[in-house]
């Protein structure tokens, strides 16, 4: 792992969301460079700051419930759609019934 | 389970959506409030609402983080382009707001004030990076940014964040 490497491998190191092979090697190479611990140190305060004091998140916008909200709206349209068949099926039933009579 | 919301919200299931995208949530607020401040809500909503609409055509190409944090890096920007007219003047007026680097290059900075500093671009990004542990690749991706732009901005910033701490000229 080379130095820009691991560079960008800090943020993900400070949380510990590295494989523990990786975690080891940055620790490793840390150990003896002061610059690097430096970087690191200034990583750990960017986190503590840019997290700190943030404002929790509003709810989820009450349109993406909107469909939920009208549960009886597709139902009802359901059950026309299904009255409309059943009265063309009749109408063709008794279409059929006459033609076979006149036959 | 995650496979599951995810296939039920592309059912158009809120709930689902919600299981969804709640372990996000508060990272992704923290994220626009840094990008654009106290319009903050406006655009979360804004981004959330286009998530929930663009859910179906969500294939896994990107880690549903990235690919959420993305749609918010583009409301965010539209939100700046209506608001500045263009993202260039808003860089500028960020920049020029308050009290500068120059006026302050005489006393040691502490952080949290070289922070405020900085343009809400630069600050984003330093979010992305340092407290949701984005990758460069997934940075670039959000802020919608070559990635080598990236890594020299994160380079000019660190540098001029150090400068700061140690007293110097940032």
């Amino acid at each position: 792992m080379n130095i820009e490497e691991l560079r960008e491998r800090m943020p993900l190191y400070i949380i510990g969301a590295l494989p523990q092979e990786q975690m080891l090697a940055i620790s490793r190479v840390l150990a003896d460079d002061p610059a690097l611990i430096a970087e690191m140190r200034l990583a750990l305060m960017l986190r503590q700051e840019m997290e700190a004091n943030l404002p929790e998140p509003p709810p989820l916008p009450r349109a993406i419930y909107a469909q939920e909200e009208r549960p009886t709206l597709m139902p009802a349209a359901a059950r026309r759609s299904i009255q409309q068949l059943q009265q063309a099926a009749g109408l063709t039933r008794a279409t059929l019934r006459l033609v076979g009579n006149w036959i | 389970m995650e496979q599951d919301d995810l296939r039920l919200a592309q059912q158009k299931n809120p709930h689902a959506f919600e299981r969804l995208v709640a372990p996000y949530l508060r990272g992704l607020y923290g994220f626009i409030v840094h990008r654009v401040g106290e319009e903050a809500e406006d655009v979360y909503q804004d981004a959330l609402l286009s998530a929930w609409h663009s859910i179906g055509r969500y294939t896994g190409g990107s880690s549903l983080k990235t690919w959420l944090y993305a749609i918010a890096g583009n409301k965010c920007m539209d939100h700046l382009r209506k608001k500045y007219r263009t993202p260039h003047m808003t860089e500028l007026d960020e920049r020029t707001a308050g009290p500068g680097f120059e006026e302050q290059s005489d006393r040691t900075l502490d952080l949290h004030s070289a922070m405020e500093t900085l343009a809400s671009q630069d600050k984003a990004l330093l979010y992305l990076v340092y407290a949701q542990g984005m990758t460069v690749a997934q940075a670039a991706q959000v802020m919608d940014i070559p990635e080598g732009t990236v890594k020299s901005r994160l380079f000019t910033l660190r540098k001029r964040l150090r400068n700061t701490l140690e007293g110097g000229t940032p």
